[in-house]
C-alpha cells in the first residue's frame, strides 16, 4: 500500500540554505489511508514516500516548472535575483489552478501574513528563527488546510 | 552620525547577518542528518560559509587600519595569488553549485599591491559572483595585460549595477555601502571593501557591463623586479 508522494517547490537563491529547507521537508509524509477491512499487519507495512522537492534559484525557473506539473506547496524566499518573490506571487494567482496552491514565505524581512493571504500565503517563516520543527508543523498545516473538504 | 553612515552600518550589518542565518540553519540540520557522509557535508558546509563570514569581518577591520601602515605595497605574482583565491573559494562553489572558471593571458607577471588587500579584492568579486551565476553559467577569473597594468577581473551574469554606483565606482566616489536593489543577493559591502583596498594600493577598481552580466576589474601597476616566483 503506498501513498502518493508531495511535490514541493523551494524557490530560494542561496542553495545552501535551499539544502537546508529541504531536509527538513523531506521528513513530512502523505497520511496513508487504512481501510477497517485491511488493518495494517507487521508484514503488510504501509509506505509513506518521501516528498518529491524541487530547487529553484529564480522565480523565472519555478514559473516555467509548474507548465510540467503544479506542487502540493511551495516555499518562497522573497528577496530573488530577477523578478522576485512577490512578482511570483502576482503570476501565481492569476491562474486558477495555480492560484489554489499554498505558499509559505521564507524571509528575513518583516511582511505581514494577513495582507499576503489572499495570495494563498499559508505563514511567513523568518529565515533567522525558524527551525526545522517550525518548517515541518507549517507546512503540515498548510497541506491539511488545503486537504479539508 | 551622518545618515549615510547609519546607512552604511545597516547594510555591514544586514550583509553579516545573512551567513549567519545560514550558519544556523545548518546546525539545526546536523540533528538531522542520518548518516555520516550527510553530517561531514553539514560540516563543511558549516566551515565554508563561517569562512566568509570572517572573510567579510577582516575585512572591515582592516578598512580601520588601512592609514596605519601595516599593509606595505610589494611584487605580486597575480596568477598565485588568484589560484589561492580560487583553491580557498572551491568548497564554497561547489557546495553551491556553481563553477569558476580560471583564464590567464597576462605576460608581465608581476603586480605592485600588498598581498592581503590584493586578496580580500579578488575573494570579494569571486563571492560576489556566486550570487550571479547558475549551473549553467560559470563565472569566470580572468588575469590580463590591460594597456600598462595587469587587470584582474571576474565575470558574472547578474543583473546589471544601476548607473549612479557605476559612475561613482569609475570616478572614485563610492565610500559607503550601499544597497544594490537591482542585486539583492549582496548589498555592496564587498564592493566598497573592494574600492576602498583599491584605493589604498592606488589600483583602479572598475566595472565593465555586458548584455547579460557585469564584470568587475582591478588594474595594478605592473612591477618592473624580475620575478623569482614564476
Amino acid at each position: 500500500m503506498s501513498a502518493t508522494p508531495y511535490t514541493f517547490f523551494i524557490i530560494e537563491d542561496d542553495p545552501i540554505m535551499a539544502e537546508c529547507i529541504a531536509r527538513a521537508c523531506s521528513r513530512i509524509v502523505p497520511p496513508t489511508s487504512q481501510s477497517p477491512d485491511n488493518p495494517k499487519t507487521d508484514s503488510q507495512s504501509i509506505i509513506s514516500p518521501a516528498p518529491k522537492i524541487q530547487i529553484f534559484s529564480d522565480t523565472v525557473s519555478a514559473i516555467n516548472a509548474l507548465d510540467d506539473g503544479l506542487p502540493d506547496l511551495i516555499l518562497l524566499d522573497v528577496l530573488l535575483n530577477g523578478p522576485d518573490g512577490f512578482t511570483f506571487l502576482n503570476e501565481i494567482i492569476s491562474y486558477p489552478d495555480s492560484a489554489r496552491i499554498p505558499v509559505i514565505i521564507i524571509t528575513s524581512l518583516n511582511l505581514s501574513p494577513r495582507r499576503l493571504s489572499h495570495y494563498g500565503v499559508r505563514a511567513i517563516l523568518n529565515k533567522e528563527t525558524m527551525t526545522p520543527a517550525e518548517i515541518q508543523t507549517v507546512i503540515q498545516c498548510a497541506i491539511g488546510a488545503r486537504e479539508e473538504p | 552620525m551622518r545618515s549615510e553612515e547609519v546607512n552604511g552600518i545597516l547594510v555591514a550589518a544586514h550583509d553579516l547577518k545573512a551567513p549567519l542565518a545560514v550558519m544556523r540553519q545548518l546546525a539545526l540540520a546536523l540533528d538531522l542528518a542520518d548518516d555520516q557522509p550527510t553530517r561531514q557535508r553539514i560540516q563543511s558546509q558549516l566551515v565554508s560559509v563561517s569562512e566568509r563570514a570572517m572573510h567579510q569581518v577582516n575585512d572591515l577591520a582592516k578598512i580601520a587600519r588601512l592609514e596605519d601602515g601595516l599593509f606595505e605595497m610589494e611584487p605580486i605574482s597575480v596568477r598565485n595569488l588568484c589560484d589561492e583565491v580560487a583553491r580557498e573559494l572551491h568548497p564554497l562553489f561547489h557546495y553551491k553549485n556553481r563553477r569558476l572558471d580560471l583564464s590567464y593571458s597576462n605576460r608581465s607577471r608581476l603586480a605592485i599591491a600588498n598581498h592581503d588587500l590584493l586578496h580580500s579584492v579578488v575573494y570579494n568579486f569571486c563571492t560576489n559572483a556566486i550570487h550571479y551565476s547558475n549551473q549553467d553559467t560559470a563565472s569566470r577569473l580572468s588575469v590580463i595585460d590591460f594597456q600598462d597594468k595587469i587587470r584582474v577581473s571576474v565575470r558574472d551574469f547578474g543583473p546589471a549595477l544601476p548607473s549612479k554606483i557605476w559612475r561613482q565606482l569609475r570616478q572614485g566616489t563610492f565610500r559607503t555601502p550601499t544597497s544594490i536593489a537591482m542585486r539583492p543577493g549582496s548589498s555592496g559591502l564587498g564592493l566598497y571593501i573592494s574600492s576602498e583596498f583599491a584605493r589604498h594600493m592606488r589600483a583602479q577598481l572598475g566595472v565593465i557591463r555586458h548584455r547579460d552580466g557585469t564584470s568587475f576589474f582591478i588594474d595594478l601597476p605592473v612591477s618592473t623586479q624580475t620575478s623569482l616566483f614564476i
